[in-house]
């Protein structure tokens, strides 16, 4: 049935507003992490790449008109921000260099705040499609009665 | 004067083919019905089996989207649902043939 194709579609998108999701949290919990467990100074801020790919199915779903042009969400790829790390005055740190200087994540808590807000708005707004979606076929069934 | 038997007539048969395609027709109303029916409970049963799964795959903790569970469990309520309509309408047919006077 068709109304599935909207149902898949919302549910690519939820997945890939849920992995930005972990992003954001990761990049919130480590906003203070000096040290990385490979040894490779602070904690970079991760951000996901999300890509439209055009929606894979059968043949005759891809021979059908209606269905041309539609794309589904994918995240292809997770990358560090290269942004330099910030740098904070505090001697008494254990990982401060000789100079007294920390070198934190470039984890900036206001921006991950903003991007937490757009990806939960994105997810309601794709739970609200998938609803949708679900009503309009539940009213054509009402046709019947 | 023949009276051709409800087996060439026109009806749900004709309304649903058994097997897609407008040359094949099915060899009597009441096997292309079944034969519909079957495949379309069977489909169902499908959708119903893969949300069980889903369910079983986040409680095991396999799977963590919760998201694509309750979709498949949608996807299952809302064909279930055109079943029953189908179902219903079918035997709303038949009790309308059954209630005519002959």
């Amino acid at each position: 049935m068709d109304f599935f194709t909207s149902l898949d579609i919302s549910s690519s998108a939820m997945s890939a507003e849920r992995t930005r999701m972990n992003l954001i949290s990761s990049n919130l919990a480590n906003a203070n992490s000096t040290r990385s467990v490979d040894g490779g100074g602070p904690y970079k801020r991760k951000d996901a790449v999300f890509t439209a790919t055009p929606l894979a199915g059968s043949f005759s779903n891809a021979m059908n008109q209606a269905n041309r042009g539609l794309a589904r969400v994918d995240v292809t790829g997770i990358v560090e921000d290269s942004t330099s790390p910030r740098i904070q005055y505090d001697p008494t740190h254990p990982d401060a260099d000789a100079k007294g200087y920390v070198s934190l994540p470039n984890v900036n808590v206001i921006e991950e705040m903003a991007d937490m807000i757009s990806a939960t708005r994105t997810y309601e707004a794709n739970v609200t499609a998938a609803q949708a979606a679900k009503s309009m076929a539940l009213k054509t069934l009402e046709l019947g009665r | 004067m023949v009276i051709k038997g409800l087996q060439s007539g026109y009806g749900i048969g004709q309304a649903f083919p058994a097997s897609g395609g407008k040359g094949a027709k099915p060899a009597s109303i009441a096997e292309g019905t079944g034969k519909f029916l079957g495949e379309l409970v069977n489909k169902v049963n499908d959708l119903q089996m893969n949300a069980d799964k889903e369910i079983q795959k986040l409680s095991t903790g396999e799977s963590k989207g919760l998201h694509e569970v309750m979709l498949a469990m949608e996807k299952s309520g809302v064909s279930f649902q055109f079943l029953t309509q189908v179902r219903n309408k079918a035997l709303d047919a038949y009790q309308e043939i059954m209630r005519m006077q002959v």
